[in-house]
């Protein structure tokens, strides 16, 4: 048999652990929405149409999974040398607060050098944000876990407190959220910069030069020490894309569609993105169909909220579930052997 | 001016659940099981502590639910972590998503409120009151609790000796450290890491219990992070349940400090940050002291050698 | 290999391009039956808050007495699907729209300017004159909440012995605040130098913390605790019941935690004032582009001292009830902002 066609059935076999994993939390949660009383084909249908019905529903399916996809991205970034990058959220808030601030400093510049200043401001935050646990962990053994944790808990709270009593806190608003600032970048912007992403993520990964080096760093640090590759510059220079990349996920939403700081607008917004990461089993192409999931089921709950009345509780569930199933390796691809086709243990 | 004793004396209330959790997790963690889900074990636990402590209309069985709920928890983790091989990240996530939809949804069902939930008082947690203790000047602050309470300070030593001191233990530390060695000792590696996560969702039940019936309800959320922060102390305290009581006691006495200054006209955001800012530093502060007075070493040993070379 | 992904990319690129659109789609035409239907979209979850979960009920109650009328009650938690939800609302054929806090303007804005034949209402919107008379399909309607909790102020100081009263909010915001500045300025009205603490949880569900920041203020001298934090409230009337001291509540009265220690609470009638809404929308008289103030005149907010127990003497009862009045009147103006905190 030949390489290529053996290595499409293995991808296609690793994938099929997402599809049986999504039906058979599709199936519980469609049995959850029964004992509530209503019905799962309306509920599912709901979350379809939310989805994928109209044009509306497309966009916000997009919208959300370029949200999820670029911290997906993030993660994996880091998760492939090791560094388990859990404090996105803390990247998030500061890339914002920079982002704001800039804005806020730069009131008198024209408004294209703002911009940039903003989009550099932001980039440079999460950036540094990211790298803290990175470098808790690589020179000071640390345990990246503990210091992302903790930073997630700080800057939200540095991020609360900024919005409500700094310069740049709104007056008159009912709960606690920055003032406005007046850059926008229009959607389609924003839809075609993540696809190009995309792209630019997986041909870096596959094709380049600093690609490899992750990738080799990642499967085995001290093999690529020996090979010459400096492992620490790598592993950085992983903890600054995956920061910038959050910082992305965070320009987006804030100059595409908030325009302002809102209350804990983070909040889970780091974990979606590893179940995607996970659920694509970090390839890029992977996450992003793991990304096209999950925000297609954010903005099918959006319809399922408004034509039903299943609650919201539920649609986390479903959620839940299909992150603990997605990742069951149901068929394992690498104990098939291809080649004499039978299981090898 | 600061009243260390009620300093000391929140803290601790306040370090208790903080503590039984903690020292589930380290129990975890001893088997190299790096285990997220602690908030959905504690806020499950705290969800039937409080339907047993109200349909059996006494307190205890609502303990005793609340272990139960815990270790059922644990089951379902450890089943899903160790038989079928799902990603621990991912699984502890679901379970912490999965818990606190299942418990804000089961109140409707099972109590007809939403939101929260309150007992009658007579269902609270008794507080034990030991006489000679209020005489002892700093030590009277253990006075006037809960057994809960005391269970949680005693605990770190009983898992001391556990961990140091017996062959349960010792297993434990060996399939944690090298899990080829120990099979190839003879151990039993499957059932000593079972064995610690159910241990583990026993003790996060015990946290969930002495959470929801010292104040004799279940709040949607009440956990609010205490699994998380557990883990942080945990870890900081590299897995060691004594250095663990001590980090736990700072999480707890930290919080009580943003507590007591929270009617000075602070910015009660950046009280907030108080306890988690005491851990950051407490993580990053004695390495980045190591490793700048090694690279001050260095330099000075360098500095000697080039002086040496160029007498 | 290289197919699959040449492949993927177009699928990804056409699907970005329909994402792209920018022009709305039609809006649906009104189903013509004789069902109104209404919507109401709260930015945080129902059971969060006393006062939500009361309009709830209300709205329940309303959509139970009138054959003709459906209230949908919706939750819309995270601040991106904001404008979705209140979209989806609008393309579905609702024909009332109400949202809440400013937090949603923008997006009931967004989606106002696209159906202009939709009623839009919006609660404690706290927005100027100008940008409602922008909107003209939207009305604004806020409940004064400084109004009764200038009443638990004032009752509070009457009631200390101590000379010492504590207020735990659930957060340092605006909303918390207002009901801060009310009870503030009771205190000072009642005019027997008494002393007022303040301390903020940050967290709306967490009793035992509530229960730890309220036994601080106990230890601080309070005498009287105004528990305006949510679940966590819960725990501060635990604590003033356990400490044998007195509880103020907010906007739900405490029978289960503080039956002995209530002396009465700010009920805040949100969904009288939603009701009051409804009717006038349903009944032709929607006042797009202005906003409304509800209070103790209009009913929309009471006093109402403890049934669990007589704390309060009828004397004070009186006083509390000509001090409504007077608010009611408008002798009594009550500034927004907290004195201290």
């Amino acid at each position: 048999m030949k390489d290529k066609t053996s290595n499409l059935i293995r991808n296609l076999i690793n994938s099929s652990n997402s599809i049986v994993a999504v039906l058979i939390a599709f199936l519980i949660g469609g049995f959850m929405v029964l004992l509530v009383g209503e019905s799962p084909i309306n509920a599912y249908s709901a979350i379809l149409k939310g989805a994928f019905g109209s044009p509306t529903a497309i966009r916000n399916t997009v919208r959300f999974a370029i949200q999820v996809m670029l911290m997906a991205y993030s993660f994996s970034v880091c998760n492939r040398c090791g560094y388990f990058n859990i404090s996105q959220e803390a990247q998030l808030y500061t890339s914002a607060l920079a982002m704001v601030f800039v804005s806020f400093w730069t009131e008198g510049l024209p408004g294209p050098l703002r911009l940039v200043l903003m989009i550099l401001a932001a980039a440079a935050a999460g950036a540094l944000t990211c790298l803290i646990p990175a470098v808790a962990k690589f020179k000071l053994g640390v345990n990246e876990v503990v210091v992302g944790v903790m930073l997630n808990y700080l800057t939200k709270f540095i991020c609360q407190h900024l919005i409500a009593f700094s310069p740049i806190a709104a007056k008159r608003t009912s709960s606690i959220v920055s003032i406005e600032i007046p850059e926008h970048i229009p959607v389609p912007v924003i839809t075609v910069g993540a696809v190009l992403i995309v792209i630019a993520y997986a041909f870096i990964l596959r094709s380049t030069i600093p690609g490899h080096r992750l990738t080799v760093t990642g499967k085995n640090k001290q093999f690529a020490q020996a090979s010459g590759i400096d492992a620490t510059k790598v592993l950085l220079m992983a903890a600054v894309t995956g920061g910038v990349l959050s910082a992305l996920c965070c320009m987006g939403e804030i100059l595409g569609y908030f325009h302002m700081i809102y209350n804990e607008f983070a909040a889970g917004m780091g974990t979606d993105g590893m179940t995607a990461a996970f659920i694509g089993n970090n390839t890029p192409i992977g996450m992003m169909f793991g990304s096209l999931l999950l925000g297609a089921l954010k903005s099918g709950s959006v319809l399922l909220s408004v034509l039903t009345e299943v609650p919201t509780e539920l649609i986390d569930c479903v959620q839940g579930l299909i992150m603990f199933f997605a990742t069951i390796k149901f068929f394992n691809a690498a104990q098939i052997d291809l080649k004499r086709r039978r299981v090898v243990e | 001016m600061m009243d260390w004793i009620s300093l000391l004396e929140l803290g601790v209330r306040h370090a208790a659940p903080i503590l039984l959790i903690a020292m589930g997790c380290l129990l975890a963690q001893k088997v190299s099981i790096f285990n997220l889900a602690l908030e959905g074990f504690t806020l499950f636990s705290c969800f039937f502590a409080v339907v047993g402590a109200f349909v059996f209309k006494n307190v205890w069985m609502g303990v005793l639910c609340g272990v139960l709920a815990g270790v059922l928890t644990a089951v379902i983790y450890s089943v899903f972590i160790l038989q079928l091989q799902v990603n621990p990240v991912i699984c502890a996530l679901s379970i912490n998503t999965l818990v606190t939809g299942l418990t804000r949804y089961l109140l409707k069902p099972i109590f007809n409120t939403s939101g929260r939930f309150v007992m009658p008082s007579e269902l609270a947690l008794p507080t034990i009151h030991i006489g000679f203790l209020d005489s002892i000047p700093v030590v009277s602050v253990l006075n006037n609790k809960s057994v809960l309470v005391y269970l949680s300070l005693l605990l770190p030593f009983i898992l001391y000796y556990v961990l140091f001191h017996t062959e349960f233990g010792l297993n434990m530390r060996i399939t944690g450290l090298n899990e080829e060695a120990a099979l190839a000792a003879g151990v039993n590696t499957k059932k000593v890491k079972y064995t610690a996560l159910l241990l583990n969702g026993a003790l996060c039940g015990l946290a969930g219990a002495e959470l929801a019936l010292s104040v004799y309800m279940f709040n949607v959320g009440m956990t609010n992070g205490r699994g998380f922060t557990a883990l942080a102390a945990v870890t900081l305290a590299g897995a060691h349940p004594l250095v663990a009581l001590g980090t736990c006691m700072l999480f707890g006495v930290s919080e009580s400090l943003s507590i007591q200054l929270s009617t000075s006209g602070y910015s009660a955001y950046l009280l907030g940050a108080i306890p988690y800012a005491m851990a950051l530093t407490a993580a990053l502060l004695p390495r980045i002291i190591r490793l700048v007075s090694n690279n001050m070493k260095k330099k000075s040993a360098e500095r000697q050698a080039i002086e040496l070379h160029s007498n | 290999m290289k197919k699959v992904l040449g492949g993927l990319m177009a699928a990804l690129l056409s699907l970005s391009l329909i994402g792209c659109g920018g022009s709305s789609d039609t809006p649906s035409e009104p189903v013509e039956d004789d069902t109104l239907r209404i919507a109401f979209i709260s930015y945080q979850e129902f059971d969060s808050s006393e006062w939500l979960q009361n309009l709830a009920a209300g709205l329940k109650d309303y959509e139970a007495k009138h054959d003709d009328i459906e209230i949908k009650t919706i939750e819309a938690i995270g601040a991106d699907t904001y404008e979705p939800k209140v979209l989806a609302c609008a393309q579905d054929g609702f024909d009332i729209i109400i949202t809440t806090y400013s937090d949603m303007w923008d997006a009931t804005c967004a989606v106002a300017a696209q159906y202009p034949d939709i009623k839009f209402g919006i609660l404690q919107a706290e927005k100027t004159d100008e940008d409602y008379a922008a909107h003209p399909n939207i009305e604004e309607f806020h409940l004064n909440r400084t109004e009764t909790s200038f009443l638990q102020g004032y009752v509070a100081a009457k009631m200390t012995k101590t000379g010492t009263v504590g207020f735990v909010g659930g957060n340092d915001s605006q909303g918390i605040n207002e009901i801060l500045a009310g009870y503030q300025q009771g205190i000072v009205y009642a005019g027997l130098d008494v002393k007022d603490l303040v301390a903020y949880c940050n967290s709306f569900t967490d009793p035992t913390i509530g229960k730890d920041y309220a036994e601080q203020l106990i230890k601080q001298g309070a005498d009287v605790i105004f528990g305006a934090a949510g679940g966590s409230g819960t725990g501060c009337a635990q604590a003033a019941e356990e400490a044998g001291i007195m509880f103020a509540a907010c906007d739900a009265h405490y029978p289960d935690a503080a039956p002995n220690s209530e002396i009465g609470s700010t009920l805040n009638f949100f969904e009288n004032m939603v009701i009051a809404f409804i009717d006038k929308a349903v009944s032709g008289n929607f006042e797009g582009g202005t906003q409304h103030e509800y209070g103790v005149k209009e009913g929309a907010a009471i006093y109402e001292f403890a049934l669990t127990n007589d704390l309060a003497s009828e004397e004070l009862k009186k006083e509390v009830e000509d001090l409504a009045a007077k608010i009611a009147s408008g002798e009594i103006t009550i500034g927004r902002e907290p004195l201290h905190k």
